[in-house]
């Protein structure tokens, strides 16, 4: 097992230096001077050269590139051209509320779609006819759609939930919240700041909603399958010759086995919401890493762009990772190759 | 013990089986001969009560000590699976389920009949012992153990649940012959030691020729011939199992001698 | 959205094994008796029609192109406008039918591209093996790291936003995972007997390539495509959506999208449309790529 992990680690780690290194690459197709954008337009000759040399514009590619990847490395990851700030520092801002946002969906996709799977293979006919289709089309509608959708039914036509920002921007005043881990629901939570907490959480539904659609369509999908599968297999006829009823079977002795691909399913579909918040967090005013990459992208702020896909593409290694950990601990085949 | 009468199979129209009568008495081990397609397999499984999980339906008696099992509520048939009629099937470690160590399921198929730990752990203990198992044997995943000995466990299984029927559908079929004869001799004991009923589902008439008190030869669903191993062998009344008898490949001139 | 963050679709395509192509009839057959991959089919053959009909059905043709009647902007759903209008006076309706011509074709050029660009690599990766298979699954892996809309994204946002630089964007993330499946057929077909057969005979590399690994990849690539569509258009929607795809006068629905988000309380059917028309496509293709790998996959689900 410890040398699967340690393999998986270092594959991990190639595939991470590619990420910085094809991201820089892009990031060198950018048409026009990283220099006017940062000094602004109206910049003399001398500014822009100073600017140039700060930014490490002047020495040649590889060397930029070379200077960048230690830079991540070490925790330098450039300067934001919208925000003049380090860009590490703009992500440790913006992260928390997107990682609360993800995080909700996809534990809301886990407790609906896995279910709703089981059932579906379970019980066949016209419920398992409605669950695919349902899959179906969750799985076909933009995040992006949902998104307006949503927040045209459920706040201009019903009022009942709130489409802008993490929270009442009043109780800032009545209610201000001690900010610790940046991700408001924790934070709300951890000081006892039940206003606080009520009123994010009440911010968080709709988004959360959009976010998780997708996610509970494929994650559905999958469990139905992979059980459907997995009790045709003779293992589960074993166990009915051993008088385990239909119940236990389905959803025990055979999910168990059946998790597995929808184990992988997670990650990839976590690397999706992720990308997906960019949308949603922009339509809904959600203060976190979709709309500063929104807004990076509308400026044509490259450092600030790069190093949002570095992250991503981090987090999402990551992600493979963990998966792939996680199907060796719950499948005992697999960490023996 | 069992007494099956004008058990029929039917996949939709078509009847895959047909056995007039069967009988299977306390310590004694039938074999159920034929060729795949012959409708062994889905007698065992209309025994236990399985086929319409496989998609067939059954009409006919087949009586556990004058108690009707078809048609039995599915409640009652869960609990006379595994306890009073257990099986053992043709793929040793693909039947155990693969994400749960052997100590783990014999844990819990014994905790689903009801029986309670301390008395479990007995169970297990003599079990294991009875099939020649190691019991360090527990802590490992099906994966992780030869495929005799995966076969051996579930007959362990079905020794710890004092099972009186055992039903092996071609348990040695996908073994080495070396390793066969282990997982035979184990079946045999069994028959001896806990008098156990068992029917033994195979293809090999070789193998059911050395242990079998009596055959029964299926060919197409149908039964072709009945009787006493050694009578069936030596003077066969049909034409088929004459050409079975015919194809065993024997060393030597060796006669395939019944078990006592 | 079938297709992201892998354009894997509804998982199990990812792990689709290769199939003879000699079952077309009985494919057909079995295909017949799926309702959910017919319900696909006849959508998606519907969407084609439109899309090849567009200048015919639509009432308001150059609405989709460059005529604007600002004097009629905004005009609620009525006889003569079934969807009203956008933010200009061009006719929705007329807008949202061409937007099909604009999906598909986006549709097919970055599958076209993808498959050209990944199954030839795939193959050669799979087939020859050694450093060259290590090389070019490195490389996979690392496109592949990125969630496809991100790279997409990051593409489009250097390159200058028009439906080419977002096909040419979208492609360039999109073919990963046709080199993945590719290479998936040829190990699995390279060790067969008769590939081994035709290698003892002396045939040439190039000719089992092309005679025997690449059929066997045709199935799992074909059903791959027809779920990739969706994700395709959503992907190109989003891009439109913001900003970095079609641009105006484009109809595109992801643009329609878009312009109408501002007006969405007041003239909601402009941004509904489109976007229901990509629920549509989309939901089309996800049916019948579903269909098609149920029915080609020897390892199918069993559906009740």
């Amino acid at each position: 097992m410890a040398r699967f992990v340690l393999r998986r680690l270092l594959q991990s780690l190639v595939v991470l230096a590619g990420v910085v290194v094809l991201t820089f690459a892009v990031a060198r197709l950018v048409p026009g001077d990283p220099a006017v954008a940062y000094a602004g337009p109206r910049a003399g000759a001398e500014e822009l050269e100073a600017v140039r040399q700060e930014l490490g514009l002047d020495k040649p590619a590889l060397v930029q590139l070379g200077d960048y990847a230690s830079g991540i490395v070490t925790g330098d990851w450039g300067t934001a051209l919208h925000t003049k700030q380090p860009v590490l520092e703009d992500l440790g801002r913006v992260i928390p509320p997107t990682l609360e946002l993800v995080g909700a969906a996809l534990l809301l996709a886990v407790l609906i779609g896995v279910p709703l799977g089981v059932l579906a293979a379970r019980r066949g006919g016209w419920v398992d006819g409605v669950i695919r289709v349902g899959s179906m089309l969750l799985v076909s509608a933009p995040t992006f759609l949902l998104a307006l959708v949503l927040q045209l039914i459920l706040f201009r036509q019903l009022d009942l939930f709130p489409v802008a920002g993490e929270y009442d921007p009043e109780l800032d005043y009545t209610s201000p919240l001690t900010v610790l881990t940046n991700m408001t629901v924790v934070d709300a939570l951890l000081t006892g700041n039940w206003a606080m907490l009520g009123s994010a959480l009440h911010h968080l539904v709709l988004p959360c909603l959009a976010v998780a659609a997708y996610p509970i369509g494929v994650i559905a999908q999958m469990t139905r399958a992979s059980l459907l599968q997995e009790l045709g297999e003779d293992h589960v006829r074993m166990a009915r010759a051993l008088g385990f009823s239909e119940r236990v079977i389905a959803s025990r002795l055979a999910l168990r086995p059946a998790l597995n691909p929808v184990v992988s399913i997670v990650a990839l579909v976590f690397a999706y919401a992720l990308v997906n918040t960019f949308l949603v967090e922009s339509i809904y005013n959600w203060p976190g890493l979709g709309s500063y990459a929104v807004a990076s992208i509308r400026a044509l702020d490259v450092p600030a762009i790069i190093g949002v896909t570095v992250f991503i593409g981090i987090v999402y290694v990551l992600a493979n990772l963990a998966v792939d950990l996680i199907q060796a601990w719950l499948d005992p085949r697999i960490s023996l190759r | 013990m069992i007494a099956v009468r004008a058990l029929e199979v039917f996949f939709g129209d078509r009847r895959v089986a047909h056995v007039p009568t069967l009988d299977l008495a306390a310590g004694e081990l039938v074999g159920l001969a034929g060729e795949s397609g012959s409708g062994k397999s889905m007698t065992s499984m209309a025994i236990l009560g399985l086929a319409p999980a496989l998609g067939a339906t059954v009409s006919g008696s087949v009586k556990l000590e004058e108690r009707e099992l078809l048609g039995l509520p599915e409640k009652e048939l869960l609990d006379l699976r595994g306890r009073r009629i257990a099986m053992v099937m043709q793929s040793p470690r693909g039947s155990l389920n693969p994400t749960m160590r052997l100590g783990k399921l014999m844990e819990r198929t014994l905790a689903t009949h009801g029986i309670e730990k301390a008395d479990a752990r007995d169970r297990t203990a003599a079990a294991l012992a009875d099939v020649r198992l190691d019991e360090e044997l527990l802590r490992r995943y099906p994966h992780q153990v030869s495929g005799g000995q995966a076969q051996r466990f579930a007959i362990a299984l079905a020794v710890a649940m004092r099972a009186e029927v055992l039903l092996a559908d071609e348990p040695t079929s996908a073994l080495d012959v070396t390793v066969q004869a282990e997982v035979l001799d184990t079946l045999n004991r069994l028959r001896a030691e806990h008098g156990t009923a068992i029917l033994l589902v195979s293809h090999d008439l070789a193998v059911l020729g050395r242990y079998a008190d009596r055959l029964v030869v299926m060919r197409s669903g149908e039964v072709v011939e009945q009787g006493p191993t050694r009578d069936v062998l030596t003077a066969p009344s049909s034409d088929y199992t004459r050409e079975l008898v015919a194809a065993v490949p024997v060393i030597g001139a060796a006669r395939p001698k019944a078990s006592a | 959205m079938s297709a992201l963050p892998d354009p894997a679709g509804t998982p199990l395509a990812v792990a689709a094994p290769p199939v003879g192509t000699g079952r077309t009839r009985s494919a057909w057959t079995a295909l017949r008796s799926n309702r959910f991959a017919l319900v696909g089919a006849a959508l998606a053959l519907l969407l084609v029609l439109i899309a090849l009909l567009a200048p015919v059905i639509a009432p308001f043709p150059d609405d989709a192109g460059s005529a604007t009647h600002p004097e009629i902007a905004l005009a609620k759903p009525s006889g003569e406008h079934l969807l009203g209008t956008d933010q200009v006076g061009r006719d929705v309706l007329s807008r949202v039918l061409y937007g099909t011509r604009t999906s598909l074709r986006i549709a097919a050029s970055v599958l076209i591209l993808a498959v050209l660009i990944g199954v030839p690599l795939g193959l050669v990766a799979g087939y020859v093996g050694g450093w060259l298979d290590d090389v070019i699954m490195r490389i996979t892996d690392i496109f592949l790291a990125f969630p496809a809309l991100l790279l997409s994204l990051a593409l489009a946002a250097v390159l200058s936003p028009s439906v080419g630089n977002a096909t040419l964007a979208i492609a360039a993330t999109w073919w990963p995972w046709y080199a993945r499946l590719a290479r998936g057929s040829a190990v699995a077909i390279r060790d067969r007997g008769y590939v081994e057969a035709a290698r003892a005979l002396g045939v040439s590399r190039r000719r089992i390539l092309a005679r025997h690994v690449l059929p066997n990849a045709t199935t799992p690539v074909l059903v791959q495509a027809s779920l990739d569509v969706g994700g395709i258009i959503i992907t190109a929607a989003a891009l439109s959506f913001l900003g970095l795809g079609a641009q105006d006068p484009t109809a595109e629905w992801g643009l329609m999208v878009s312009q109408g988000q501002a007006l969405l309380a007041t003239n909601w059917w402009f941004p509904v449309a489109p976007g229901v028309a990509i629920v549509i496509m989309a939901l089309a293709f996800n049916l019948l790529g579903d269909g098609l790998r149920t029915v080609l996959d020897p390892r199918k689900v069993a559906a009740r």
